[in-house]
């Protein structure tokens, strides 16, 4: 099953050997089934730069009935799931409301509203017996209507389903003392397998990164580049925000970052010149299981004597968890050797510590219903309307972002592919063509210029070996997910 | 020396029973028998084994087919009859003026070899799979989780030894052990039945030859060196002992090479555009065999998709499943898709196009696993059944175990010829002249001559080869040390 090194199954008193390489799989898979069990998350997207109705920037403020787009993306329906679940904030300017539709039914009447002023929201919509398939792409979309004044805003921190459905029934674990014997050899692998297959059952969704996010220009000024949230799912999270900062020419450069609406994060000043940061800070005022609201600003302290189209530029390449100090991961035990004497109590313990280990991470998985039992929603490209003249820009501006774990990839979207590997970026003499950027390899998954949905599998790709960040763009990219 | 009598039997199985014919036998020029023919790598995975017999009959005697005929041949040395040869007549050559006929007879090899089995893909399954009294070996049944040596021999007409009593017109029988080694995916085409079997000893470790009894036997590499001996050749029982060895027969490091195969995701696997006319109420056959083997067929209730097969009247009217239109049915294997097509739509039908999609198992790059060090180094033959780096370097391990030791191959010549002796029994030998004294030989290979007057054997030695009761094994109760297999 997808990562796993398959073994064949145990038979009884066939003369079938205990093979060092087979109990080796097994425990290389009891590793990989811990350590999957701490899932890192990437932020909630919400919005990003002010051409993408942010916060402050929202844009149809003369218009009441200029129903412009606040959050695109979608969710994957599973059978068994029977609520979607938005959480944010908002605040109300004037008399606008904000409307939720699920599957491309805007115009009609919304699945949900939601009315400022709020913070936080919490709203849901029942998506059972809706005639959902299995494995259906459920479009998400919410925008702005009514009356509204300039300092219109909505986050987005969530928005997921629930619950998380996984049909195989958990087979327990076994303990091993002086027989090896396939029942209980099966019933080791099969324990790990449902673990693995459990942990699959919840979808890993990708965050956007922004390849050139327009920062502040010439004058002193400061503009908002990202709005999100960060879980904290275990105790050893902390967030993490990888970032480049182009600043061609202006005097003095700084990037803001607010937690929980809090600033935690003030960067140096930087004079012209390219870097390369990343950015950890504790979630330790945010409990185990919740959200925190991620915001980030660049900051012209100092314009210089510049001229204005000269302007900053962010490349986020992640925004999300990482652990602040190792998972607490289970100590595997050696590894068998191969035709050498061993006791039997040796080769129990050795099976006994794998067990032990899947009990715990089985354990792990039901208790942490912030990761496990939610389908997360994932954002499509920032922008206000289908129709906006930049339309293929903004796509290329921030397609999404995974570290390979899985061994497929499944999208929908239109002309999707996947790039890796260096990339590069053209340039005359006064110009960087931040748009043309292009990945020295890269992957077609749909060639269609027709919404559809494909799986492709990442073996396919070479070079692409798990750990390996890779870029899904499509125009535009409607869902990915990455499958164990 | 002592002056002993040979006499023999010969019988061969007629209207489902063994008719004794020896009152018309002239002659058995030679009897072979052999785990492996190879003696400068004598247990080499992918040897060659061989059983084949010479017999002469009278023509007075010839049934009314000679083709296959299952025949048998016991010799009693000193009063002790022994079967020692159960095979097929393969082959027959009249002479008038000496009013004979010879038959050429061969073990159930040439019955396997002449098989053309198609197999479902197998994912991890042993090669071979252990026999035993309720073990479950009718390929077509859904219980059915043998190994594809298994699979072959039952396809070849053999049935299980262990199952003797319910089968007792078989072919011919086999005796399987549990394969330590199984690949990642396997299937048979319709290839050569023996051949492919061979290639799965061969990627498992294994032996596979065929008994006196003509029982085809598959041996794990922790079976072949089993029991302690109860005979001992020396220089009162063979005549004269020749050993041959070479500067590289020691081997400190091995080499296996390996293509690794994955099933890849649902997607057109033919596309045959023959046209093929089906008369009103007729059925035809369509057999399509796909490049790469298929874990699965898209045929959803065993039907295939309405779009699979585009058939139409004659004037170009299309036609639909069912009455009326037309039927089918499909029987998927690996690499082998058989579609029944039945027309009912009162009026001729053209069948103008079958696309089938599926999950074709295709091969990646290739891939080389060294094991040891040193100079004197064994490459392993390609094999399409090692499909990963730990299947190589499990084989590369049991090379470096069978073969870190000097296997010479002696024989033992002008031997009166000893119908108890078989191939792959363990023996001891001495050869006091070399100082061996009741060391524990196996034996490889037996050949008989002049109606068991003369034989001569071929023994190995088997130093340092564990059998399976140094291992963990799956399923009994241990309170001491042992080993885990590789």
């Amino acid at each position: 099953m997808g990562m796993l090194l398959d073994i064949p199954r145990a038979v009884d008193n066939v003369g079938m050997v205990l093979s060092a390489t087979d109990l080796n799989a097994m425990r290389d898979n009891v590793a990989l089934v811990d350590a999957l069990t701490y899932r890192t998350l990437p932020c909630f997207d919400s919005s990003a730069g002010p051409d993408t109705t942010t916060p402050g920037f929202g844009g149809g403020t003369g218009d009441p009935y200029q129903s412009l787009r606040r959050w695109r993306g979608a969710f994957r329906f599973r059978t068994g799931m029977t609520t979607l679940t938005l959480t944010g904030r908002a605040i109300q300017t004037q008399s606008e409301v904000y409307r939720v539709y699920l599957n491309n039914a805007t115009g009609g009447s919304p699945d949900a509203t939601i009315t400022p002023p709020v913070n936080p929201f919490s709203v849901t919509i029942t998506i059972s017996g809706r005639g959902y398939t299995d494995g259906q792409i459920i479009p998400i979309e919410i925008d702005i209507y009514g009356n509204r004044g300039t300092t219109q805003a909505i986050v987005v921190f969530d928005i997921y389903a629930t619950p998380v459905v996984y049909a195989p029934s958990w087979p327990g674990t076994p303990t091993f003392s002086t027989a090896f014997d396939a029942a209980k050899i099966n019933q080791l692998v099969d324990a790990y397998t449902w673990c693995y297959g459990r942990i699959a059952q919840t979808p890993r969704v990708p965050g956007l990164v922004q390849m050139y996010a327009l920062g502040p220009f010439a004058t002193a000024d400061v503009r908002p580049m990202y709005y999100g949230s960060v879980q904290r799912s275990y105790t050893a999270d902390q967030l993490l925000l990888s970032v480049q900062v182009v600043n061609p020419a202006t005097t003095a450069l700084q990037m803001l970052v607010y937690l929980g609406g809090s600033l935690a994060y003030t960067s140096p000043s930087w004079a012209p010149g390219t870097y390369n940061v990343d950015v950890t800070l504790s979630l330790s005022g945010v409990s185990v299981g919740n959200r925190a609201e991620v915001s980030v600003f660049l900051k012209i302290t100092t314009a210089g004597p510049v001229a204005s189209w000269k302007g900053t530029r962010l490349y986020c390449k992640y925004f999300g968890t990482s652990p602040s100090t190792n998972y607490p991961y289970a100590s595997m035990p050696s590894a068998a050797v191969g035709y050498v004497d061993q006791s039997v109590a040796t080769t129990a313990a050795f099976l006994n510590a794998l067990s032990t280990a899947v009990a715990n991470a089985k354990s792990r998985i039901d208790s942490n219903t912030a990761v496990w039992g939610r389908a997360r929603a994932m954002r499509q490209y920032y922008t206000a309307r289908e129709d906006h003249i930049d339309v293929e820009s903004l796509q290329k501006r921030a397609p999404a972002r995974f570290a390979r774990l899985g061994d497929r990839l499944l999208v929908r979207g239109k002309k999707v592919s996947i790039g890796y590997g260096p990339l590069s970026t053209p340039s005359a003499s006064t110009k960087a063509y931040y748009e043309d950027y292009s990945f020295q390899n890269t992957g077609s998954i749909i060639d269609s210029e027709t919404s559809a949905t494909q799986i492709a599998y990442l073996d396919s790709f070479k070079g692409l070996i798990p750990g390996t960040a890779y870029t899904i763009m499509g125009f535009p990219l409607e869902y990915a997910e990455e499958l164990l | 020396m002592s002056v002993v009598a040979a006499v023999y039997t010969v019988e061969w199985y007629q209207s489902g029973a063994w008719v004794d014919i020896t009152t018309s036998v002239v002659e058995v020029p030679s009897v072979q028998t052999a785990v492996s023919t190879d003696t400068s790598n004598p247990l080499s995975f992918d040897a060659t084994s061989n059983a084949t017999a010479d017999v002469t009959v009278r023509d007075t005697v010839t049934p009314a087919t000679w083709e296959n005929v299952p025949i048998r041949i016991t010799f009693s040395i000193a009063g002790v009859p022994t079967q020692t040869f159960t095979g097929l007549i393969v082959g027959r050559t009249r002479k008038s003026d000496e009013a004979t006929i010879a038959f050429a007879c061969a073990g159930p090899k040439a019955l396997t070899s002449a098989t053309k089995a198609y197999s479902p893909a197998y994912y991890l399954r042993p090669v071979a799979t252990k026999t035993h009294a309720t073990s479950v070996e009718n390929i077509v049944l859904t219980t059915y989780a043998g190994g594809l040596i298994n699979y072959i021999l039952w396809s070849a007409g053999g049935r299980p030894y262990a199952q003797i009593g319910s089968y007792p017109g078989a072919a011919f029988y086999y005796d399987c052990d549990q394969a330590v080694l199984a690949p990642t995916w396997s299937w048979v085409a319709g290839e050569d039945g023996w051949a492919e079997a061979q290639k799965l000893a061969a990627a498992s470790g294994g032996q596979l030859y065929q008994n006196a009894l003509g029982v085809v036997v598959y041996r794990s590499p922790f079976n072949v060196v089993s029991g302690t001996p109860t005979f001992t050749f020396d220089e009162s029982v063979y005549g004269a002992v020749e050993e041959s060895t070479k500067i590289d027969s020691v081997v400190t490091k091995a080499i296996v090479s390996y293509i690794p195969r994955a099933a890849r995701p649902l997607q057109q696997v033919v596309d045959d555009t023959t046209p093929r006319l089906i008369h009103s109420g007729e059925t035809i056959l369509i057999v399509v065999e796909p490049q790469w083997p298929l874990l699965s067929l898209e045929n959803p209730g065993g039907q295939l998709s309405t779009d699979a097969l585009a058939i139409t009247d004659l004037a170009g009217t299309p036609q639909g499943q069912g009455t009326p239109g037309y039927t089918h049915t499909v029987d998927f294997k690996a690499q082998r898709i058989t579609i029944t097509v039945t027309n009912t739509a009162g009026k001729p039908i053209m069948v103008w196009r079958v696309t089938l999609r599926g999950e074709p198992i295709t091969a990646g790059e290739a891939g080389n696993v060294t094991v040891g060090s040193g100079t004197t180094e064994r490459q392993i033959s390609d094999n399409p059944y090692i499909q990963s780096a730990g299947h190589a370097t499990r084989l590369a391990q049991l090379v470096l175990l069978f073969y870190g030791t000097s296997r010479a191959a002696v024989t033992l010549s002008g031997c009166v010829f000893d119908p108890s002796r078989t191939i792959g029994e363990v023996v001891s030998l001495t050869v006091t002249r070399w100082s061996i004294s009741a060391a524990s030989y196996l034996t490889l290979s037996i050949d008989t001559s002049d109606t068991g007057m003369q034989s001569s054997y071929t023994l190995c030695p088997i130093a340092n080869i564990p059998d399976s009761s140094a291992f963990f094994l799956i399923g009994p109760t241990y309170s001491t040390n042992h080993k885990l297999g590789y």
